[in-house]
């Protein structure tokens, strides 16, 4: 005996026949036709159960797409499952396209919003029935992984309204040194000024005094601290070797070889997601330089320590 | 085959509205709603800004939402995570750009718990999002003054008016978004809150939201 149910929303209306194989009676198991009539346009697109499966599957990774566009990122594209396949229109309307191969037959109709609610919504009713297909479930669209850009787009949002910097200010804090080393700083840097160094005959390295590393380093931590704004997308440690004159001015940064690999074919470039593209200021003139090794850490601490000179 | 003769449909009909939205979202349930396993242990930064956008755009519809939800939690026993609006408010303030953001985020359980209210009470609220996405697309199609439909175009701009005040009124300032780009966030809520109020929306609205998250 033929068994029939019908999904009804109120733009469309999906149609099942079928036949009960299993122990259940009143179980369609067996899909002989179904058919899912649209009510803006004479359409009625019908088939088999692997026509279902794909409308269904298809409806759902578009129905996705509509969902996350409101966040940017790519625009919606284009879904093809099967013989089915859904396009955006124009703006707020959808194309669902069905060509089977071997029939010569072709659907198309165009859905707003509401209407593709409308279908997704009877599909959904469909695979939530336990007494229809129990093999039909909704399908879910996988997740993919969150790419950089996506990452890039959503956080400003949060770092423009300045909610993030009461946090970035909080941890730069923290991780500032203790009072004391700054208060001797202050006191012993008038006698050892750093002119002597700036002005040093040598232009590579000429063993500066500890005290003015010690000064360079807390600088140049401080001002990569506060650049430092962009959330990480890298998943081990960056490592950087920067140059730094007298004044403090970064002037060249080199990436170690490991550090090199990760950020290879990165959409954004490390040292512009970093802040060490927009703090770079090279000179010209040879000065005299100091060597930090300076690690970005994927726990979003920043590490500098003075390099020693190669021999 | 046009015609179908009452007893073969099985469709749920309007009168069993309500016992097939707590079947349903019993039937969802906490449980379903799976964490990938590439998300850590606090939920994301962007999840509780999306989840409190939502809350926003069911009060931009329906004023007393936040009493509705308090109930809905009651009726779908999640009181262990939504026991009263005290409770919510807090919840809601893990959105970052909120005035009153506490630098706390929201556990996976009460983000399961706000998106099975938030999918309820779309649920009960699908007449007016589905006028508001129609119009929406009537006024950007200029359609409005053909179809005589100025009425709803009024209660579709009310809502968006609402949707402003209530966001401006909560948010950190300056705020990061101008009068149209709120507009758009808007729209694109009404269409979220469209898909949840669905037979499986809660799935969807879960699943589109941890696709996007960061």
């Amino acid at each position: 005996m033929p068994l029939f149910r019908a999904y009804n929303t109120p733009n469309c209306a999906l149609e099942l026949e079928g036949i009960a194989a299993g122990e259940a009676p009143q179980q369609v198991s067996i899909l002989t036709h179904f058919a899912c009539r649209f009510f803006h346009v004479p359409v009625t697109i019908a088939g088999g159960k692997d026509l279902l499966q794909q409308l269904a599957a298809a409806v759902a990774t578009y129905t996705q797409g509509v969902l996350t566009a409101g966040w940017g990122e790519e625009s919606l594209g284009e879904v093809q499952v099967g013989a089915v396949q859904l396009t955006v229109a124009t703006a707020g309307t959808h194309r669902l396209r069905v060509k089977t191969e071997d029939a010569a037959e072709a659907y198309e109709v165009v859905l707003d919003t509401v209407q593709l609610f409308d279908l997704q919504d009877s599909l959904d009713r469909l695979g939530l029935d336990p007494e229809t297909l129990p093999d039909v479930v909704p399908v879910l669209p996988a997740l993919q992984q969150a790419s950089p850009l996506l990452r890039r787009m959503r956080f400003p949002m949060a770092a423009v309204a300045g909610a993030l910097s009461v946090v970035v200010a909080a941890v730069a804090l923290s991780l500032l040194p203790v009072p004391e080393p700054v208060e001797e700083k202050g006191l012993e840097s008038p006698p050892v000024p750093t002119q002597p160094v700036a002005t040093g005959p040598g232009s590579t390295d000429p063993d500066p005094a500890p005290e003015t590393v010690d000064r360079l380093r807390q600088d140049l931590f401080t001002r990569l601290d506060r650049a430092w704004r962009n959330p990480i997308t890298f998943g081990t440690d960056a490592v950087f070797t920067v140059t730094v004159d007298a004044d403090g001015q970064i002037v060249k940064y080199e990436p170690t070889p490991e550090t090199a690999a990760i950020a290879r074919g990165r959409v954004v470039p490390l040292d512009e997601e970093l802040p060490l593209k927009s703090l770079l200021e090279p000179t010209a003139e040879a000065k005299p330089t100091v060597a930090f090794r300076v690690v970005f850490r994927v726990n979003e601490q920043l590490v500098v320590e003075p390099l020693l000179p190669q021999p | 085959m046009q015609v179908q003769t009452p007893d073969l449909t099985t469709g749920p009909s309007p009168e069993r509205a309500d016992d097939t939205l707590n079947m349903n979202l019993v039937r969802v349930g906490v449980a379903t709603l799976v964490v990938p396993p590439r998300f850590g242990v606090s939920c994301p930064r962007s999840l509780c800004l999306d989840v409190d956008n939502l809350l926003i755009g069911l009060e931009c519809i329906d004023l007393t939402a936040i009493e509705a939800i308090v109930l809905l939690a009651a009726e779908l026993k999640l009181t262990d995570y939504v026991p009263h609006r005290v409770r919510l408010w807090q919840m809601r303030n893990a959105n970052a750009l909120r005035r009153h953001y506490q630098r706390e985020a929201l556990d996976w359980e009460g983000l399961r718990a706000l998106v099975l209210l938030v999918s309820g009470l779309a649920r009960l609220l699908t007449v007016h999002l589905r006028l508001l996405v129609t119009t929406e697309a009537q006024v950007r199609a200029g359609k409005i003054e053909a179809l005589g439909l100025q009425q709803n175009q009024q209660f579709l701009e009310n809502s968006l008016d609402r949707f402003r005040q209530l966001y401006r009124r909560r948010m950190q300032k300056p705020l990061p978004l101008n009068d149209e780009e709120l507009r758009e966030l808007a729209v694109s809520i009404f269409t979220q809150l469209l898909f949840a109020s669905g037979e499986s929306g809660t799935l969807r609205l879960w699943n589109a939201l941890l696709a996007k998250a960061v």
